[in-house]
């Protein structure tokens, strides 16, 4: 290497330190996942690894984004929700709305709001601070993750393959939780273990 | 009642304005504004013009562009047209980036004209009317998102002698048109692998070029680059080089970038130009380097010399 060479790699590797602190998800797919702790909107207490064994899903949500909408005015996601819970696999349901923003409702309105969209989570916790979304690197609404039985992060990323707000584009759309869900009940591994996520930013 | 007709007497009278001028009805929706517009009067038969989509959003509220980013959504124009016209696809101008909380999204704040070419047919009888129809759907994000769309039309007078032209009208699209990628430019660009960075080299096409503010990337593809890091440059010999992180999930080698690279300065890369389009492969940065130094000592940049005024066009 000449010396130009050698002295930009250590300009990058040094920016790299500095100035790029990597702000990409702070999770890494085949890697272990993050435990939390927090109580849900019907106040138990929820936590992985009182789940540890199962497979686990996080859908994050916000009920006033347009992206979740599409999701929940079609039904799409809780018919999904109903067919994993069924399965025995727990499904989350995490809203990380700050107070005052969009798509932030106290427990006892996120119940209300759930239980008439006739949602199937397993639970539903409200995260106002913001603090398991940060955690997992949530990024959008919806933005969904997989845990796999020994705390082994198995997907990160988008619901399907097509971003947007109209019910129809769902049909069409390969939907990526639903394949690797299947594939893992199946005892095969995930094809498509990460994805980019698509909707309304997290309303931290 | 009679106030009523009145205000429908007015409507009609509006309309026909409408058709006169080539200019339809704006839509508000989702605190944006949409019109469709055109800087000529009338077409002619077999005659490419000009179709803007005006969009002018409320303060604080953005729209998206062809790559939103991490969070957004791109307009969409589905146009509606008479048998035998053809619309080209939206010239994209630049975007800026927009940093949130935990997101990086690409898009315009202020206003915006997405600028698409329409092809009437040769055969068309003169002094017909045309009526082009668009349904055009948008995401419009303040602190909330809200879908907007809005059904638009405009009608066109055929002529065979020559429109006349709507100045304000052109100098909006010449404006717009200066915010395009350039696709032909005397610089060129060279991208390598760099460990979890992309290196973009840019090789100017004198030796006197000036500092920018900034220069940003903005890929064409969704998953190729981390739209949240920031992105680096410095001036180097020849040029600049911009150091962009790579995205996470992107998916397996990434083998060719494509995008726009915007250029923070008034005179831009050329002619006050501040966009240039990009599609150039991703290289192996040692590999390439070892085997040109193995061949000559100084044999890379004697090729870098040699590579400034010849080879012209960005586009590959």
């Amino acid at each position: 290497m000449n010396i130009r060479v050698r002295a930009l790699f250590w300009v990058i590797v040094l920016m790299s330190a500095v100035v790029f602190p990597r702000q990409t998800a702070a999770l890494t797919v085949g890697e272990q996942a993050p435990d939390f702790t927090a109580v849900d909107i019907n106040g138990q207490e929820q936590s992985w690894s009182a789940y540890k064994g199962k497979y686990v899903v996080l859908e994050w949500f916000n009920f006033d984004c347009p992206f979740v909408k599409k999701h929940y005015e079609s039904g799409n996601m809780q018919r999904l929700q109903k067919k994993y819970t069924e399965q025995g696999i727990i499904w989350i349901s995490i809203c990380s709305s700050a107070a005052g923003k969009q798509g932030y409702y106290n427990p006892q309105e996120l119940s209300r709001l759930a239980q008439e969209k006739g949602a199937n989570a397993t639970a539903v916790i409200q995260d106002a601070d913001g603090a398991i979304g940060r955690l997992y690197g949530a990024k959008t609404t919806p933005h969904m993750f997989i845990i796999a039985p020994l705390g082994r992060l198995v997907y990160d990323g988008a619901i399907d393959s097509i971003p947007g707000t109209d019910q129809e584009e769902i049909a069409g759309a390969i939907n990526y939780v639903q394949e690797a869900l299947n594939a893992l009940l199946q005892g095969r591994s995930v094809a498509v273990g990460l994805t980019k996520s698509y909707g309304c930013s997290v309303k931290y | 009642m009679a106030k009523k007709y009145r205000y429908l007497i007015g409507i009609i009278f509006f309309l026909a304005v409408c058709v006169g001028t080539g200019f339809a009805a704006p839509v508000k929706d989702a605190h944006t504004r949409v019109e469709l517009i055109t800087e000529v009067s009338g077409i002619q038969p077999g005659r490419p013009f000009w179709v803007g989509l005006h969009m002018k959003m409320d303060d604080k509220w953005q729209v998206y562009w062809k790559n939103p980013g991490d969070s957004g959504l791109a307009t969409v124009i589905q146009w509606e047209l008479p048998e035998g016209f053809n619309a080209g696809d939206i010239q994209w101008p630049f975007p800026i980036r927009m940093d949130y909380p935990e997101v990086t999204s690409y898009g315009y704040e202020g206003e915006t004209i997405l600028l698409c070419e329409l092809k009437p047919p040769a055969g068309l009888p003169d002094g017909s009317v045309q009526k082009i129809k668009a349904h055009v759907t948008w995401l419009a994000c303040g602190n909330i998102c809200v879908p907007g769309k809005a059904d638009l039309s405009l009608s066109l007078t055929v002529g065979l002698q020559e429109p006349s032209v709507n100045e304000p009208v052109r100098e909006m699209f010449k404006k717009t048109m200066m915010d395009w990628p350039l696709t032909q430019s005397d610089w060129v660009v060279k991208a390598y692998h760099e460990g979890e960075y992309f290196l973009l080299h840019l090789m100017a096409p004198q030796r006197r070029f000036s500092v920018p503010k900034q220069i940003e990337f903005f890929p064409d593809a969704n998953d190729v680059i981390d739209h949240k890091a920031s992105q680096s440059f410095r001036k180097v010999a020849d040029g600049y080089d911009l150091v962009v992180s790579k995205s996470s999930a992107a998916k397996g080698d990434i083998s060719q970038l494509k995008g726009v690279l915007f250029l923070d300065s008034d005179e831009g890369w050329q002619e006050g130009r501040r966009a240039l389009a990009v599609d150039t492969a991703v290289l192996d940065k040692s590999t390439e380097e070892e085997a040109l130094e193995k061949a000559a000592p100084s044999a890379l940049n004697r090729v870098r010399a040699s590579s400034f005024p010849s080879n012209g066009n960005v586009e590959k």
